[in-house]
């Protein structure tokens, strides 16, 4: 199998002319679901031309699975519209939430890891999974702060609702990274828990250090900055111990030429093909 | 309530009311890592509102105009409803008819709403538009009945502002200054393949597009509109709305639509 099929790219808009000019060698792309959710217009009709060149997937960033509320019926028609459309490779989701009550935030808000949260995400997953009638993959948050009530380490409470609800996980090595910086946990027993197979795509992107204190920094999940070398590395590790996957490089500010994203990519052959023995059947 | 549902109301009061989230967080630092998650809420919100608003930021100037952003972004009472931001903003509009610091800018509030229509144009669903064959071959006995059905991309637009001159000096400051004070203007606005136009109109074709536009028959819009505006030409107005290909269909009132 060629490993460049293996390697693909978040479109976003100021990308989208250079695309259907240049047709540029990437084997796929991923793009946010709910930048496609109008009737119409010029964002739609060219995700629509690329679709014709490009396997895509949709990667969904408003859809609340963490919500106590549960899911919103009415999102759930719009996102199966633009999957009839689109015909995605993938459709994923985030282990978050954004809605309560009648508002819904333009953030991805982290989860307490109960018992109770579980259930809830769990049962959010299903409905989602059933309207959609197709598998759905659940992307680990990148965090800065936790909850006294938890009582999960992050990545149990995200294997065990992809297991039980039928899910597969789209695993973010820069926000284990991320993560693992800002609440002090072990980002290797992070990628350790994981089973092999459970993994259907890896995201890896750019973050920044901001300060909280005068001694203190958090990292925040930015996606403004090519993918430093920590986060490369935590890439090997997690492809040596789970095998090769579809990778995906997410940029959304400070957004670079579409060649140059193509090239920072690309990146991830060398890992690749370092452990070329461990890719994964999916 | 859930304790689920407890919490997470509690996270959205404190993001706007900048309550103490110390109830329930057990990180260090805990009031400046909920105000990364503030940060970004608003940050995106605000440039949610700059995508869809470019000429009110051109018009304030960016500090300005991210300022009074911000401070419609802090009311929990506009937050938004659905999961998809293109959804949101259209109350900015009035807001910024109400605010206090913008008190000196009385026509911001009409060119916002301007933009708001323009951006309902753009991502309006893309449907073909009739040919001027079709209407001719409507039999004449029938044409009184006939209901004009407008693309979905078709909007209207009314401000007692030149709009289409605070446009220009949106995007060119060193224009003429201009005067406020004016008739009504008029607009159809609508898009052809990807492009949105603004069409600036008289009144009585205007009227005469917004009462079909409220599904009213042929004669009953043309008799309306003749009412109000007696020099009203019905082929003028007919061959607008083919050349500027806004016609989406035509049904004759037992609902049976053309086969055109």
């Amino acid at each position: 199998m060629l490993l460049d099929a293996f390697i693909g790219i978040g479109l976003r808009h100021p990308h989208y002319a250079t695309f259907l000019e240049t047709k540029p060698a990437i084997a796929w792309l991923e793009v946010h679901s709910e930048n496609f959710f109008t009737g119409g217009g010029a964002a739609l009709d060219t995700l629509l031309k690329i679709r014709q060149d490009y396997p895509i997937s949709l990667h969904g960033v408003g859809l609340s699975l963490g919500s106590a509320d549960g899911v919103d019926p009415a999102h759930l028609k719009r996102l199966k519209h633009l999957i009839h459309l689109i015909d995605p490779i993938l459709v994923s989701e985030h282990l978050s939430w954004n809605k309560s009550a009648a508002m819904q935030l333009p953030d991805l808000l982290p989860i307490p890891y109960t018992k109770q949260a579980a259930d809830v995400i769990t049962q959010n997953i299903q409905v989602t999974q059933d309207f959609l009638d197709r598998e759905i993959l659940i992307e680990n948050p990148s965090s800065y702060l936790e909850y006294q009530v938890s009582e999960q380490r992050e990545v149990d409470f995200l294997v065990n609702a992809c297991q039980i609800s039928g899910a597969k996980l789209l695993l973010d090595v820069n926000n284990v990274f991320v993560s693992s910086y800002n609440h002090g946990w072990d980002c290797h027993a992070y990628i350790d828990a994981i089973p092999a197979g459970l993994v259907k795509e890896i995201h890896v992107a750019g973050h920044t250090l901001q300060a909280i204190d005068a001694e203190k920094f958090i990292r925040v999940d930015t996606h403004d900055s090519p993918v430093c070398d920590a986060v490369w590395a935590l890439y090997d590790y997690t492809i040596k111990t789970l095998g090769s996957v579809p990778t995906l490089l997410e940029r959304d500010a400070n957004i670079p030429s579409l060649s140059s994203l193509i090239s920072e990519a690309f990146k991830a052959k060398p890992y690749l093909k370092k452990h070329q023995s461990a890719l994964c059947p999916n | 309530m859930s304790e689920l549902k407890d919490l997470q109301q509690q996270f959205t009061n404190a993001l706007f009311s900048k309550q103490s989230i110390s109830a329930f967080v057990s990180s260090d630092n805990a009031a400046q890592r909920f105000n990364i998650y503030r940060q970004t809420v608003l940050e995106n919100l605000r440039h949610a509102l700059e995508i869809t608003y470019p000429g009110v930021w051109l018009l304030l100037g960016k500090a300005c105009a991210d300022s009074t952003a911000h401070a419609f972004c802090c009311e929990q009472q506009y937050a938004p409803q659905t999961g998809c931001l293109d959804d949101w903003g259209e109350l900015f509009t009035s807001f910024l008819g109400t605010y206090p610091k913008l008190t000196d800018l009385p026509y911001l509030q009409d060119y916002a709403h301007y933009e708001w229509i323009k951006q309902l144009a753009y991502k309006a669903p893309k449907h073909a538009s009739i040919s001027s064959a079709a209407l001719s071959q409507i039999p004449n006995a029938q044409l009184a009945g006939l209901i004009i059905h407008l693309v979905p991309a078709c909007y209207l637009y009314q401000s007692i502002y030149p709009i289409q001159q605070i446009a220009g000096i949106a995007h060119n400051p060193q224009s003429d200054a201009i005067d406020l004070v004016c008739h009504t203007v008029y607009a159809v606005i609508t898009r052809i393949e990807n492009h949105v136009l603004t069409l600036w109109v008289a009144a009585d074709l205007w009227f005469f597009i917004a009462t079909i536009k409220d599904n009213a028959p042929l004669e009953e819009a043309t008799m309306k509109t003749t009412e109000q505006y007696p020099d009203f030409k019905l082929e003028t107005a007919l061959h607008f709305l083919l050349q500027q290909q806004l016609i989406k269909a035509l049904i004759i009132k037992e609902d049976t639509p053309c086969t055109y």
